[in-house]
């Protein structure tokens, strides 16, 4: 018997048994210790908490959001976040990351949910014991294509709070760079006609944005199915511009 | 008394007596006799002096008949065998080994236990880009307003800036750097799904098509803002080709691996294939061995299991340093190959902790002895 159950344990380890969302490996990020600390959370299918900085990228994705988040971290228990349908795209898993906004709070939480579904994400374990308040907080989720990673746009709004229809998608990013100009367009994937000209975040005059200050983009006014957000940023001091990909599915 | 003399008189004038051998079994058989008799004269209560007298004179006789060493010789010799077999047992099993090795060379495979997925900047600007039996090949909106060319497309870039900015490989995905003429390499994926992207920027030349004998019209854009084309093969058998002339080094680091070949086609050799080697160094950890690599050495690892910490490729081929477990690695020429791995005797011999070991715990045993003679004895 007791064969059977080192049997049982060791496949459990290795594959299968555990809950579908359990295929978000939690120890490849670097924890803090404590019970705030990045780690696979109780009875739950996603790890969450702080972790500690190695390595910050230049340009970060942060947040792909259906308007604002919003909950209250005294009244609010639980958070549900929605995902799109996603039928004709053939993705078995959305993977969900959110992140803290502000630079240096090294928070993030991790979870694979199916499509068209729905995930409960209790603030009382992590966000607010920490008092991460909801414009602290970006979220972006994704399926994995031939073509890379296909963002989809995610609605978050405390349980039982019924989610406000048609908010726009906002994307956020963050550089640890100063940028002098960030342009940006949207195009429908494969629909080279599509592209629009570059817009100029803040105009035409444009101030700098500083190194670790959060950038919102909406992109509500696009046509719907997979589209490209061509994003290019001049950093400060530095002569050729960087032009970042993303795809991103609209509703 | 004059019973045992004569017994013995016949016996010693016994034609019979053949050997000491024979004497001594006979001799063995009148005391087991004689002290069967005695035992049976002790139960019944009469005497048994004269028979205890008999066994002494016996036991003393037995003392001056030699005894045979056919046994024995019997016994060394199954020894010795064992001994022999298991002294060759152990030079002949060849153990899987640790090695450690850094290696320069003009062609390399490698097959990927995990995926890989790198972003940065890597200038391949010094000559024509081409890319080929891609499976998809994504186009700036500025060249087409058909940006996504499938089948089995094609692409070429020169003049202006070009880079790789990313690239993604899929776990067991088989990577092939090979260093051609003029500076060029050639890069093969295949196996698994790949996906990369070029910048483009500047006023470069591009040329695309969705065939190799078809090509696409494109305008001639200028790109004061860089511009991506992003490339995919899926797992397919034929590999993906990219053609580069680098200007600069890409650095990967921690690829753990499956397998490594530095072989390459040779066209004009007698063996079809050579080695890409040009310099390098191979250390078997498990017993210290170094070994030196020079141009061309023919170094074959087979059940590879390890990690190569860095992989630096550049315009003068590829230099890595790897690190893992190979269940079998030979050098040499074919039919004259020779088996580094080592075997389990030149292990044993090496393992000076385990040899150290085994001395401390029979050190220990005999401290331990000593006291308990001394103290309790």
């Amino acid at each position: 018997m007791w064969r059977l159950r080192v049997a049982f344990l060791l496949l459990s380890c290795v594959e299968g048994f555990a809950p579908a969302a359990a295929q978000t490996s939690c120890s490849n990020v670097p924890a803090i210790p404590g019970a705030i600390g990045y780690q696979r959370r109780q009875n739950a299918e996603r790890c969450e908490g702080f972790y500690r900085q190695e390595v910050a990228g230049d340009f970060e994705f942060l947040s792909l959001v259906n308007g604002p988040i919003n909950y209250d971290l005294v009244s609010d228990k639980i958070l549900t976040v929605s995902v799109p349908e996603l039928t004709q795209f053939q993705a078995p898993q959305v993977f969900l990351t959110a992140r803290a906004l502000p630079p240096g709070t090294n928070y993030r939480m991790d979870a694979v949910i199916a499509p068209s579904g729905t995930f409960k994400w209790p603030l009382n374990e992590v966000l607010a014991p920490a008092k991460l308040g909801s414009n602290s907080i970006g979220v972006v989720a994704w399926i994995n294509q031939a073509l890379g990673k296909y963002y989809v746009p995610v609605s978050i709004v405390p349980e039982n709070v019924a989610s406000s229809a048609a908010r726009p998608p906002v994307m956020v990013f963050r550089s640890s760079l100063d940028i002098e100009l960030l342009r940006w367009r949207v195009r429908r994937e494969g629909d080279g006609a599509s592209a629009g000209d570059w817009i100029r975040l803040g105009g035409e005059n444009p101030a700098i944005i500083r190194a670790g200050q959060s950038v919102s983009l909406q992109i509500g006014t696009q046509p719907s199915g997979p589209n490209i957000v061509d994003v290019v940023v001049n950093y400060t001091n530095i002569g050729k511009p960087e032009t970042q990909l993303f795809r991103v599915i609209l509703p | 008394m004059t019973g045992i003399y004569v017994q013995f008189e016949h016996l010693l004038r016994s034609k019979k007596v053949a050997s000491d051998g024979e004497l001594r079994s006979r001799l063995e058989a009148v005391l087991r006799s004689q002290s069967g008799a005695a035992a049976q004269k002790l139960m019944s209560g009469v005497p048994v002096d004269d028979e205890l007298h008999r066994i002494e004179q016996i036991q003393a006789l037995l003392k001056f008949v030699p005894q045979p060493n056919t046994a024995t010789v019997l016994v060394a010799s199954a020894v010795a065998v064992t001994c022999l077999v298991v002294a060759c047992v152990l030079w002949t099993i060849r153990l899987p080994t640790h090695v450690q090795m850094s290696v320069t060379t003009d062609s390399v495979t490698i097959r990927l236990a995990s995926s890989l997925n790198w972003s940065g900047s890597w200038d391949l600007s010094g000559a024509p880009l081409r890319m080929q039996d891609m499976s998809r090949i994504e186009l700036p909106p500025e060249l087409s307003t058909a940006t996504l060319l499938s089948g089995t497309p094609w692409l070429e870039v020169s003049n202006g800036d070009f880079g790789l900015k990313h690239l993604e490989l899929q776990s067991n995905a088989e990577l092939s750097i090979k260093k051609g003429e003029l500076r060029a390499l050639s890069i093969n994926f295949w196996n698994a799904a790949m996906l990369g992207q070029v910048e483009v920027f500047g006023k470069p030349v591009i040329e695309a098509g969705r065939a190799p004998e078809q090509t696409e019209k494109l305008s001639g854009a200028s790109f004061e803002i860089p511009g991506i084309v992003t490339f995919y093969h899926d797992a397919a058998r034929t590999p993906a080709v990219l053609r580069v002339t680098p200007r600069s080094e890409l650095e990967l680091t921690d690829l753990p691996i499956q397998s490594i070949s530095f072989a390459r086609e040779a066209a004009d050799s007698d063996t079809s294939f050579r080695s890409g080697i040009m310099k390098g160094k191979l250390t078997i950890l498990s017993t210290g061995e170094e070994l030196p690599l020079g141009p061309g050495s023919r170094l074959r690892l087979d059940g590879v299991d390890g990690i190569i910490s860095k992989l630096t490729i550049g315009s003068d081929g590829a230099t890595l340093a790897f690190e893992g477990k190979v269940k079998s690695a030979s050098t040499g020429s074919p039919g004259f190959e020779r088996e580094l791995q080592p075997s389990l005797l030149e292990y044993l011999y090496h393992q000076q902790r385990l040899g150290f070991f085994w001395t401390v715990v029979t050190f220990l045993w005999g401290v331990l002895w000593s006291a308990r003679t001394l103290f309790f004895k």
